[in-house]
């Protein structure tokens, strides 16, 4: 049995039994590992607002083989603002569900380390969670390979240029406006100058710089509906937990 | 399960069906009731099933009653101005044993949970929303749901939605629970706490 210590993210809280909580934890050096915690939902615990969902901590681990109990713990960020606004937690549970997805149990993937802890911070804060979700997980999905081709026409080679330009999900490319490009594709569909130069943002920029953009609001539902349509289609999986947004305009109880 | 009669595996089977139950306790408990006395045994299954036929839903509260509306919203000796809103009917039996709160109750049974796919419609907060409406008696009410993420996040959802209507909407203090050590205690619990503080003496 070997003491850890490592830096990590809660991505998932379960409650198990009378008092403890099984965490989810995505750290640098390990990857998604799983840890038992003991009376942490107690209210005296050390561990109580250490592992709760989202929290950024220190953790000291016990691991046995692929079997980690937690043994200390220090708050590093709990990051409150999802607290405190139902749009932003939501925003943030539905990347960690894709994230959860996509991560492999015990393998280290400190790129999607750095992604989330960027990503957290732009859902905080930024004026436009619902926008940085988007582009966190379109990001996501382009470091584990679903990258869409961007810089040229699939059909013909043709280079990008300032002309009328298509994409097609299914393809994951764009193709140019002479007809016989991307005829075999039967979802393409108009791309708009200001998206492609928005995915070109989110593909290229480094971590620190991937949420600095803002974009009209025309070209915002475009990003918002491809990333959407390009997530469900990739992971073959459909996502509701963002569809809640549409339900939390309070209503009047006067 | 072969190695025991069929009876007893299925009386293991469902035991182990209860949570926080694995397998070894399902065995051990169906081998303690096996072991009691036949009345005893009666006393329990009988009453599970009165529990499982009489228990319903206060129309008022939405706690878990036995006779509607439950013995405290039907209770004169009340404060019928003031409502504790509370995630689950285990919480109004914490706050019953503190004999400090005369009110009444409005019991969500759970709370606005995202990740486990909880929305607003599917805990009783249209309940409430409707109870308030009916009842301008109301003058106050008292968010105690968990200091969780979920908790927290309802808490506020709920404040946000009782403001239009010019309802006082408190939220219960958090900070360092008795007996406790300050050096223990995590920044966001102590900056809870200096926030919520209060004049002595």
């Amino acid at each position: 049995m070997a003491l850890i210590k490592t830096k990590g993210f809660v991505l998932r809280a379960v409650p198990v039994g009378e008092s403890d909580r099984i965490i989810s934890l995505l750290t640098e050096a390990h990857g998604l590992i799983s840890v038992s915690v003991r009376g942490a939902r107690r209210a005296r615990s050390p561990h109580v607002l250490t592992t709760q969902v989202f929290s950024l901590g220190d953790f000291e681990l016990f691991a046995n083989k692929n079997r980690y109990r937690l043994q200390s713990s220090e708050l590093i960020e709990p990051f409150s603002a999802l607290q405190q606004d139902l749009e932003r937690l939501v925003c943030a549970s539905h990347l960690a569900e894709v994230m959860l997805d996509i991560l492999r149990d015990d393998l280290p993937q400190p790129g999607l380390y750095r992604l989330w802890a960027y990503s957290m911070q732009a859902i905080s804060h930024a004026p436009d969670p619902l926008l940085a979700v988007h582009a966190a997980q379109l990001r996501l999905l382009m470091e584990v390979g679903f990258a869409p081709r961007l810089d040229s026409c699939l059909g013909c080679g043709k280079p990008v240029d300032t002309g009328n330009w298509r994409y097609s999900i299914s393809a994951g490319s764009i193709f140019c406006d002479k007809p016989a490009c991307g005829m075999r594709s039967t979802d393409l569909l108009p791309l708009p100058s200001g998206g492609l130069a928005c995915l070109g943002h989110i593909r290229q920029a480094p971590l620190g710089r991937l949420f600095d953009f803002s974009l009209s609001s025309e070209i915002r539902r475009f990003i918002i509906a491809f990333s959407a349509s390009y997530l469900t289609y990739h992971l073959d999986k459909v996502y509701t937990r963002l569809d809640m947004l549409r339900h939390l305009k309070p209503a009047d109880p006067s | 399960m072969a190695r025991y009669a069929p009876s007893i595996g299925r009386l293991i089977t469902e035991l182990a069906k209860l949570p926080g139950i694995g397998g070894k306790s399902a065995q051990r408990l169906a081998f303690h009731l096996l072991g009691q006395p036949e009345d005893q045994v009666s006393a329990l299954a009988n009453a599970i099933l009165d529990a499982r036929k009489t228990i319903r839903l206060c129309s008022v509260c939405c706690n878990l009653t036995d006779q509607d509306p439950c013995e405290i919203c039907a209770s004169p000796a009340r404060d019928h101005t003031t409502i504790c809103v509370v995630e689950n009917p285990r919480d109004v039996a914490s706050i019953e044993r503190m004999h400090e709160y005369k009110g009444l109750y409005h019991v969500l049974h759970g709370a606005i949970s995202p990740m486990q796919g909880v929305g607003p419609d599917q805990i009783r907060l249209r309940e409430l929303l409707a109870r308030l409406r009916q009842d301008d008696s109301v003058h106050e009410v008292i968010l105690a749901t968990n200091p969780t993420v979920e908790g927290e996040a309802t808490a506020l959802y709920l404040a946000r939605l009782l403001k239009p209507a010019g309802i006082l909407t408190t939220r219960i203090a958090h900070g360092i629970p008795m007996g406790g050590d300050l050096e223990y205690a995590d920044e966001v619990t102590l900056a809870r706490a200096m926030e919520g503080r209060r004049e002595i003496g």
